[in-house]
């Protein structure tokens, strides 16, 4: 462990934290079956075992960090962190694999479009991604030319956005009994901004009142996809302001936000500011989570009259394996009257949206897809629920690639369609 | 990387496509050990055939260049089986992975070897059906290794190990020969092959096939968790429970060190601090008189010094206290980077005795020692970290773990309960067989690989090392105060 402390010239640098991970890992062998690439490809390089083996070698220099089957291996990883929930021994892998990406990333660019750098400049600036992803869904064709696939996944017809239509404060609807801030990100609120803001109309008539902090900004999480920790630090700088002093839960729909806002605390580690991350991180909250107690069937004006609904539930990996918020979506779903809630078979394995890797992987992104697909037609489910901007738009690609009418709903989205009250569930369009 | 390779890579490229062989270096990474870490070899590449005839190619693409090949499942085993030595070519059956048929009348399936274990029971369970051997890497392992190393698991107790529940193979021999066995070949008769490729840990050639039992769903089960303050008194507990009561389905021992790993892993069940031993044991069948035979169990335990004991009240609550058992092994992450496990097998009278030995053997040399095992077979898994990067370590407990097995061979025991001999077993043998004895096993693996390509230098010991093995099997405490035998 000594070498570590001082890497051979060259080699791969890893935080004192990630470095840790590697002495965690025992190669026990548990997490092979739980990753996506490893079950498509069948090769070792691709599973999560083996990547610590590539990154453990190009730590101690016996690899070199300019060897092409490192960057390989390590870009055909999700992030999606099966192999974490598989974990005996508690291997923080997202942490390792973030930190060896960054530190590959640092000495040559990974094999990310260009066209793909540019757009994630664009994500810390939410009214230049607006004004893309409206550009892109009118001139369909320029869009294809600079990002590929991303055409393919937006979503048809205009979309509202919270950050337009939502007030600052959004009072209760009854007897008020309590107050959440919203965090409404940047994809999430450009591509499919009325999950936002049918959470925030769930909130309200739960009671609660909802605050919009306008200066918050992009999360970070498609940077650090991409090794980008530098900027991702600079992102959660200005949330941790934005948010500072309300005191109040930060309430997320975004399964890929939430993850990284709840990690901001790791990002600052090593800096007196670390506190000050971390106390940000602990009210961080994701949507189901905090309205999973109070959802039970006479907590929402339902709608007795909606038709009966069978229903289906993907985990996105950032909520499961990454913040290990499982039961309360589901707990939700059972609750909502009418509605038959049936179980995804290998509901938490990833779709293969994984932030950009459906335009950096396209093969590989596709080949994990149709297996997801399969799994969804298996449970004749009418509607898939899902809570994450990039599953939900990869799921309606697949599904309709296939030909098949299942809807993709977010869960608040799917509230609001099963309780009376229209103006105030649609406030926002 | 196409320039560098030999004649044999260019051939194995032509056999299975370029897409399924791997030789870069950093490639080749995850292929230079299983789950034993002492043991790594670079291979010359790592091939991943996609069928039968594909595997008999390669295996005879190898033989004819004389090269070894090692066969690989999922490279979760603990005795160095699926380690290649330095230039050797590593076969991964992970793309042979379909279950080929479900007989549901005559409780069968047939299943490639890449399949995982937990995958199977998993398909077959809307029959109402499972298959019982439960490797605690089951969720992980695959049915073609548990054949390579005849695995068993905390049920073989009641209901065997692998062999007792394969019912023919198919197997690609060393001169890439195909055979059919037992229900899989064409009728019954001559030698038992099945019984001899179970357990042969590649060495005679690579199962593509494999015929399996299915059982029911045993109508009912019970489990329960007893918590001692002392090994010895659990110890105690498993002798007098497998001698006078009805037989558990299960019985698992972890002593405070094992718990006070796995509690920091992913699956804690919150043992009490004071506890210096858990049993967890179940029993299962009909419903009718089960409690009796826990309750039976129970009562001795009792009388053995049990401090509480508890029944499952969900079947959630028995599902995690078996992850807490099962996930005991890998957990050690959390105490050091890497352990070794000895896989020593003693009569249940002995438990005790071997038990405080290999204690006293692992302080005498200040190694973190751990008991996580299956008590009520006898087959114990003493647990010894270390840390690969301090250079000696891995030796010096392979070192201690040799004479923990000395001491079960003493008691009467033998030196492989379920983990198979691989590379780290191999001179053990000679604790109790002799040269002839030997000899006679070396014959027959010579009629099936004379070249010796498949899996070389696995299972059997090395020629001439008897003499100094025995005397150190017969004196186990001077092998490690004497500083090492060799």
């Amino acid at each position: 462990m000594a070498d570590r402390a001082s890497p051979p010239a060259g080699a791969l640098r890893l935080s004192e934290s990630a470095a840790r991970q590697l002495d965690v890992c025992v190669h026990c062998g548990f997490c092979l079956p739980a990753c996506p690439t490893f079950a498509v490809l069948g090769q070792e390089p691709d599973s999560p075992r083996g990547r610590i083996d590539l990154i453990r070698a190009a730590a101690e220099g016996e690899v070199s960090v300019a060897d092409p089957d490192l960057r390989l291996h390590l870009e055909r990883c999700l992030d999606c962190r099966a192999c974490e929930s598989a974990c005996p021994s508690g291997v923080r892998y997202g942490e390792l694999y973030e930190g060896a990406v960054a530190s590959l990333a640092s000495s040559a660019p990974l094999g990310a479009p260009a066209a793909l750098r540019v757009g994630l400049h664009a994500v810390g600036h939410p009214g230049l991604l607006r004004w893309a992803a409206r550009v892109g869904r009118r001139r369909g064709r320029l869009v294809r030319r600079l990002t590929g696939s991303l055409d393919a996944l937006l979503p048809a017809g205009e979309q509202p956005s919270a950050r337009e239509r939502l007030p600052v404060v959004l009072p209760a609807v009854g007897t008020k009994r309590a107050e959440v801030d919203l965090f409404v990100g940047c994809v999430q609120d450009a591509v499919l901004g009325r999950d936002n803001l049918a959470m925030a109309a769930v909130l309200s008539l739960l009671g609660v009142e909802v605050h919009f902090e306008r200066r918050q900004t992009c999360c970070g999480a498609l940077h650090l996809h991409v090794g980008g920790t530098a900027q991702a630090a600079r992102l959660a700088r200005r949330n941790i302001a934005a948010f500072a002093g309300t005191g109040r839960s930060v309430v997320v729909h975004g399964a890929g936000c939430g993850a990284v806002l709840k990690d901001y605390g790791r990002f600052f580690a090593e800096e007196a500011f670390a506190a000050e991350a971390a106390s940000f991180a602990k009210r961080v909250v994701d949507f189901s989570e905090w309205i999973g107690p109070l959802v039970a069937r006479d907590a929402l004006p339902w709608n007795s009259d909606a038709p009966p609904l069978r229903v289906t539930y993907h985990d996105p990996c950032h909520l499961a394996h990454a913040q290990s918020v499982r039961e309360q979506p589901r707990h939700v779903l059972r609750s909502i009257p009418g509605v038959e809630y049936v179980e995804l078979p290998d509901a938490d394995s990833c779709c293969g949206s994984a932030g950009v890797y459906n335009i950096t992987q396209p093969e590989l992104s596709a080949a994990i897809l149709e297996r997801k697909v399969a799994n969804i037609l298996q449970t004749d489910a009418e509607v898939v629920v899902t809570s994450n901007p990039g599953c939900a738009l990869q799921l309606r690609k697949g599904l309709d690639q296939a030909g098949r009418a299942v809807r993709v709903l977010s869960l608040a989205e799917l509230l609001t369609q099963r309780v009376r009250s229209p103006e105030v569930a649609k406030s926002g369009g | 990387m196409g320039d560098a390779s030999g004649p044999l890579v260019q051939q194995l490229c032509a056999i299975v496509g370029p897409a399924h062989v791997l030789q870069g270096h950093a490639e080749l990474l995850p292929y230079m050990t299983d789950a034993n870490r002492a043991f790594r070899g670079t291979p010359l590449c790592a091939v991943a055939p996609g069928s039968a005839a594909e595997v008999a190619a390669v295996v005879s693409a190898c033989r004819a260049a004389g090269v070894g090949f090692v066969p690989r499942g999922a490279g979760t085993g603990l005795s160095g089986g699926a380690t290649p030595g330095d230039g050797e070519v590593v076969i991964s059956l992970a793309r042979l992975r379909r279950i080929v048929s479900v007989s549901e009348r005559s409780r069968m399936a047939v299943v490639e070897p890449g399949g995982i274990n937990t995958h199977l029971s998993r398909f077959v369970a809307p029959l109402g059906l499972y298959y019982a051997p439960d490797p605690s890497s089951q969720s992980a392992c695959t049915i073609g290794g548990n054949v390579a190393e005849n695995s068993g698991g905390a049920h073989c107790l009641k209901y065997g190990v692998t062999t007792n529940h394969v019912l023919g193979l198919e197997v690609v021999l060393p001169d890439g020969a195909i055979v059919r066995t037992g229900v899989l070949g064409p009728r019954c008769g001559g030698y038992d092959l099945t019984g001899l490729f179970c357990g042969s840990e590649g060495t005679l050639g690579i199962v593509t096939q494999i015929a399996v039992r299915l059982l029911r769903r045993p109508e009912a089960v019970r489990t329960a968790l007893a918590l001692f303050r002392s090994v010895e008194d659990a110890a105690r507990a498993v002798e007098e429970v497998t001698t006078s009561a009805a037989v558990p389905a299960a019985m698992e021992l972890m002593d405070a060190h094992a718990i006070s790993a796995v509690e920091k892993g992913t699956y804690p069940v919150g043992f009490p601090d004071w506890v210096g031993a858990s049993l967890l044991i179940e029993f299962d069948g009909l419903a009718v008189g089960l409690d009796d035979h826990v309750q039976a169990a129970l009562d001795v335990c009792q009388r053995c010094g049990v401090v509480e004991a508890r029944s499952a009240q969900t079947p959630e609550e028995r599902g995690r206290w078996w992850n807490n058992r099962k996930a005991a092994f890998a957990a050690m992450g959390r105490v050091a980077p890497a352990y070794y496990v000895a896989d020593g097998v003693i009569p249940r009278t002995a438990l005790r005795q071997v038990l405080d030995q290999a204690r006293r053997i692992a302080d005498q040399e200040g190694l973190w020692l751990a008991n996580v095992f299956h008590a009520g077979d006898g087959n114990l898994h003493p647990l010894l970290a270390y840390d690969p990067a301090q250079s000696g370590q891995a030796e010096a407990v392979m070192e201690v773990g040799s004479a923990i097995l000395a001491a079960c061979v003493y008691a009467g025991g033998a030196v492989s309960g379920e983990h198979g001999i691989g590379l780290e077993k191999r001179d053990e043998l000679y604790y109790y067989f002799d040269e002839e004895d030997i000899a006679a096993q070396r014959r027959v693996h010579d009629a099936l690989d004379p070249a010796d390509t498949a899996n070389p230098h696995k299972l059997l010991p090395r020629p001439g090392r008897c003499v100094e093995v025995r005397r150190a099997a017969w004196d186990p405490r001077a092998t490690v105060a004497g500083g090492g035998r060799s």
